[in-house]
């Protein structure tokens, strides 16, 4: 019998979370423990105290996973942790937990993509979903518009050139005085303001598949600057708008230039109402199907980590135990 | 009833290794002493000290590590492990200091001092094999007229400690070594915990918290 039970572990970053899933997409248990209360104070994650959070907080994860999964220790069949992209210190925490469990257990060990994670997490919710696909990967450290066109090949069509998008929604919560998160203090924010009052600057939206945010977070700053009187939340809109504007166009224009049959969301910032709105609508008008994954699902966690590592254990065996962390690692493209 | 089979994990300074035996001696014994390659080495280094000694990781009954102080990134790897494999296997824990571990190589009184980059080191100082507390500080703090200093911290600050009237002692290995963990390990078994009883000795808070004043 293939291994069908995965144990997933995520610690890249500042959410230590442990998952079991069986199959590659049935979610058994799926554990996050956030550090965003620690963090906050700092205005952003600290790494040397992420990756302390994550050794108090990895074991304790674990032990809930299991006992949520009602599954017994000697039923997981491999144990999959991300090794990168991240933060080195905190995806070693989770890298030796891992092949330490792997070890005694005498299962294979997995190193799995945190990028590649994010894109399985949409199958965890719809395991049938039909490829080509066209994947917008949204979050604090990256953004990139991705042709998926079959399991575990991808291509990066375009990615951002200087700032993330997550990044930019983090910068722009600190000039508006939203505290930290960013992301979801301006999603709500958002609610209450005109995403039409002000013209912010959507940068290369007509120009190949790159992004860049960087302009539109300046203007932001200078908007704010100069016009002190405009509500808080019709800037938090209209730069809500820019970004999401900018994402989704160039994400309709790959899905018709790539014959893709869906559109889908991946990463923290996939999280954004007005982006899954404007997703849908998208979708809807181009007669594309739309994936959103659940909120749970977007932000960093361990059941994609374990779908990731189900599809990499099967396609290229085990990882060996003297892999290590790599903080810049890339999606495997073709 | 046999004496209980001890896995000793070092990976808080410079080295990382790991022993296998018990209160009667080292089965099995490896380590290698290459800078922040702790992650990839660690787990085929127990993998092979049990092949070599012909033992299943099953039959382990206690594990040993070093909780530092040392390099933080290194101390997580082997804390991390250490406290994985105990968890999963269900066995209790020991630690063991690396200036406990160092000491014990040098078997005498020393006041011993580990490299704690940014021109301090952690120190200590043992007499009769009593320890007076780990500290970090400058070099100058861990070094008395007369005193014998051992560790790698005392080989980066040797001119500065021999003009304060100290001795440095190069015959002594200036970092731990796993069989000196296995060793204290196997004397003080009868203080075996649970694993989350054992923690990390940082002894700095990290650079955010001293700045923002808070912990
Ligand atoms: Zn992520």
């Amino acid at each position: 019998m293939p291994a069908d039970v995965i144990l997933g572990i995520e610690t890249s970053c500042d959410e230590t979370a442990a998952a079991v899933v069986v199959g590659g997409s049935d979610v058994r248990a799926n554990v996050v423990s956030s550090q965003i209360d620690i963090h906050a104070k700092y205005g952003g994650v600290v790494p040397e105290v992420a990756s302390r959070a994550h050794v108090d907080t990895i074991m304790p994860v674990v032990e809930e996973a299991l006992e949520v999964s009602g599954l017994r220790p000697d039923e997981i069949d491999a144990v999959a942790a991300t090794h990168g992209p991240g933060l080195v210190g905190a995806l070693l925490v989770g890298v030796s937990a891992a092949k330490a469990m792997a070890l005694v257990w005498d299962v294979p060990f997995i190193g799995v993509n945190h990028l590649e994670a994010h894109l399985y997490a949409s199958f965890l919710e719809e395991p049938d979903l039909e490829m080509p696909l066209v994947i917008l990967l949204v979050s604090g450290g990256h953004t990139m518009l991705i042709l998926m066109e079959d399991h575990l090949r991808y291509r990066v069509l375009g990615a951002t050139v200087d700032d993330a998008a997550g990044e930019a929604f983090d910068k722009v919560a600190r000039v508006l005085d939203l505290g930290y998160p960013g992301g979801p203090a301006i999603d709500r924010l958002s609610g209450d303001g005109d995403p039409a009052a002000i013209a912010f600057p959507r940068a290369m939206a007509n120009d190949g598949w790159n992004f860049s945010f960087s302009g539109v977070k300046t203007a932001v700053v200078n908007h704010v600057r100069k016009n002190p009187d405009t509500p808080i939340a019709d800037v938090a809109a209209s730069f809500q708008e820019a970004v999401a504007d900018v994402l989704v166009t160039k994400a309709r224009k790959a899905a018709r230039e790539y014959g893709a049959t869906g559109l889908c969301l991946a990463g923290g910032v996939a999280a954004n109402s007005r982006l899954r709105e404007r997703v849908s609508e998208a979708a809807a008008a181009d007669g594309l199907r739309a994936f959103l994954p659940s909120r749970a699902m977007c932000t960093d966690n361990a059941a994609m980590v374990a779908a990731a590592g189900w599809w990499r254990l099967a396609a290229d065996g085990p990882s060996g135990l003297d892999l290590g962390a790599d903080p810049s690692l890339r999606l495997p493209t073709d | 009833m046999s004496a209980p089979l001890i896995l000793a994990i070092e990976s808080a300074t410079s080295c990382v290794g790991c022993a296998l035996g018990t209160v009667d001696g080292v089965l099995a014994a490896t380590h290698t002493v290459q800078a922040r390659r702790h992650a990839e080495s660690l787990a085929p280094q127990i993998q092979s000290v049990l092949a070599e000694a012909g033992r299943n990781v099953r039959d382990i009954e206690l594990v040993a590590v070093d909780v530092g102080p040392g390099l933080y990134t290194g101390l997580r790897v082997g804390i991390t492990t250490a406290r994985a494999m105990a968890h999963t296997l269900g066995v209790p824990m020991v630690a063991v200091t690396s200036l406990e571990a160092v000491a014990w190589q040098a078997g005498a009184d020393v006041t011993v001092a580990i490299d704690a980059r940014r021109g301090e080191v952690f120190h200590e100082t043992f007499t009769a094999g009593v320890g007076s507390g780990p500290a970090v500080g400058p070099p100058l703090d861990a070094v008395a007229p007369g005193r014998t200093v051992v560790g790698d911290g005392a080989e980066v600050y040797e001119s500065q400690m021999l003009e304060s009237g100290a001795m440095v002692d190069h015959a002594v290995t200036g970092y731990p070594v796993p069989e000196s963990i296995l060793a204290l390990a196997a004397g003080r078994a009868h203080e075996a915990c649970d694993p989350v009883g054992i923690q990390p000795l940082y002894l700095r808070a990290p650079d955010a918290v001293a700045k923002f004043g808070t912990a």
